[in-house]
C-alpha cells in the first residue's frame, strides 16, 4: 500500500475541489472516502472554506502523517468537480489503481472555456436576464452592450487585482453610469432599471448563497457562515456601487 | 411568457460556460433553469414572488437531484446555474434605487421581500435535499436488510 501517495491524491482532490468552490462537506466526503481505501485505523479529513488538514494513522506504518493545505484563490469551476468525483469514485470502487488516480488528478487542472467565450457568455447573460424579466429587444440590446461592458470592466481589474469588493463596486457602478448613458443619449423609451437589474446579474453572489444554504444545513456551520457573510458582503458591495453610479448619473431622477 | 422561458434558457446556459460546467450538462441545466422559470411564471399572479420562489426552487432542486443520479454527477452542477434566474437581483436593485430616490419606506418593503426571496431559496433546497437524504436512507437499509436476510 503506497500510504503516501494515497495521502497525496487526497490533499490533491480535495484542494482542487475547494479552489473550484466545491460545498465543503463534500470535499470532506471525498477526502474520507479517498483516505479510507487504506484501510487505515485513523483517517481524518477536515476542509474549511480556506484550506484542508488530512491525517493518516496505523500501527503497520512508523509515523503518523499529517498535510495541511492551505487554499488561496477560488474561482467556480463545475467541470472540475465533476471529474474529481468521478475519479474518486472509480479509485474508491477499485476501477483505478492509486498511480492511475494521482496522475488522471494531476492533468485536470485546466480551464474549459476561453477568457474570450466567458466574456461573450458574460454579455449574453445579461442580454437574457433583459428578456428572462419580461424587457423587450431594446433592452436586450441595451444590457448586451452594457454586459460587454461589464466584461470589460472585470477583465480590466484583473490586472490591477484590487479585491472582490472593490471589483464590485466599481462594476457595478460602471454598469449603473453605463445604462443611463444608453437611457439618456440612445433610447429615451429605455427601462433602464431593467437593464440595470439584468446587467447585475453576473455579480449577484448565487454561487455564495446556494453553497452557504447547502453546508450550513449539512451541520458545516465554519463554512456555511463564512460564505453566507461572503454573499452578504458581495451584494452590499454591488448595491454600494449601483447607488454610487445612479448618483452620478442624476440620482436616478431621469 | 414563451420569450421569457427562452430568456431563461439561455440565461442559464451562459451562467453554465461562466461557472466553467461540462460542456455535456450545459443542455440539461438549461432545462432546469427554464423549467424552474416557468414554474416561477406559473404562480407569480396567482401566489405573489415569495411563495412562487419556493414552489419553483422545489422543483429546481427535484430536478437537480434527478439529473444528478442520471448522469452520476455532484448535484452542484445543476443547483448553481439553475437557481441563477430566482435570485434576487431585482430587488436588490429595486431597493437601493428607491432609497437613492428617497422613498424610504417603498426601499424597506423591497429589502424585505429580497430577504424572504433568498430564505425561500434556501427553505426549498432544505426541503427537496431532506427528501433525497431520507430517500437514500431508506434505500441503504433496504439494501442492509436484505444482504442480512
Amino acid at each position: 500500500m503506497d500510504y503516501k501517495t494515497l495521502m497525496d491524491i487526497a490533499i490533491l482532490a480535495g484542494g482542487i475541489m475547494l479552489e473550484s468552490n466545491a460545498e465543503t462537506y463534500r470535499v470532506e466526503d471525498t477526502m474520507n472516502h479517498i483516505l479510507q481505501t487504506s484501510n487505515f485505523e485513523t483517517t481524518e479529513a477536515l476542509a474549511i472554506a480556506t484550506g484542508l488538514v488530512a491525517t493518516l494513522d496505523d500501527p503497520s506504518i512508523d509515523d503518523p502523517i499529517t498535510i495541511v493545505k492551505r487554499i488561496n484563490s477560488i474561482a467556480t469551476n463545475l467541470s472540475n468537480i465533476a471529474e474529481v468525483n468521478t475519479i474518486s469514485r472509480q479509485l474508491t470502487s477499485g476501477e483505478i489503481a492509486i498511480p492511475e488516480a494521482y496522475a488522471a488528478l494531476q492533468n485536470i487542472k485546466r480551464v474549459q472555456y476561453k477568457q474570450g467565450y466567458k466574456d461573450i457568455a458574460t454579455s449574453i447573460l445579461a442580454a437574457s436576464f433583459a428578456l428572462l424579466l419580461g424587457g423587450g429587444t431594446l433592452e436586450m440590446v441595451a444590457a448586451g452592450f452594457n454586459g460587454a461592458l461589464l466584461a470589460l470592466v472585470l477583465k480590466g481589474e484583473k490586472r490591477l487585482g484590487m479585491g472582490s469588493f472593490v471589483r464590485n463596486v466599481v462594476s457595478s457602478a460602471v454598469i449603473s453610469i453605463g445604462a443611463g448613458l444608453i437611457h439618456l443619449f440612445l433610447f429615451p423609451t429605455l427601462n433602464m432599471n431593467l437593464v440595470i437589474t439584468s446587467t447585475i446579474m453576473p455579480l449577484v453572489p448565487g454561487t455564495a448563497i446556494t453553497n452557504a444554504i447547502r453546508d450550513t444545513l449539512q451541520g458545516d456551520y465554519t463554512s456555511g457562515g463564512a460564505k453566507a457573510l461572503e454573499a452578504f458582503v458581495v451584494a452590499l458591495s454591488i448595491a454600494i456601487g449601483v447607488a454610487i453610479g445612479l448618483v452620478i448619473i442624476g440620482g436616478g431622477l431621469v | 411568457m414563451i420569450s421569457q422561458i427562452l430568456g431563461a434558457f439561455f440565461a442559464v446556459a451562459a451562467a453554465t460556460i461562466i461557472l466553467e460546467s461540462p460542456k455535456k450538462y450545459i443542455f440539461p441545466a438549461a432545462v432546469v433553469g427554464a423549467s424552474g422559470w416557468f414554474v416561477y411564471l406559473l404562480f407569480l399572479k396567482a401566489f405573489g414572488p415569495v411563495p412562487a420562489t419556493y414552489i419553483s426552487g422545489l422543483v429546481i432542486s427535484t430536478e437537480s437531484h434527478i439529473f444528478s443520479r442520471i448522469f452520476k454527477v455532484p448535484v452542484t452542477i445543476f443547483f448553481l446555474p439553475g437557481f441563477f434566474p430566482l435570485f434576487p437581483g431585482s430587488g436588490m436593485y429595486l431597493a437601493v434605487y428607491e432609497f437613492i430616490k428617497g422613498h424610504t419606506s417603498l426601499a424597506q418593503g423591497h429589502l424585505i421581500i429580497t430577504i424572504q426571496i433568498a430564505g425561500m431559496i434556501a427553505l426549498a433546497i432544505f426541503t427537496i435535499d431532506t427528501v433525497f437524504k431520507v430517500l437514500k436512507k431508506s434505500q441503504d437499509l433496504k439494501k442492509s436488510r436484505a444482504q442480512v436476510s
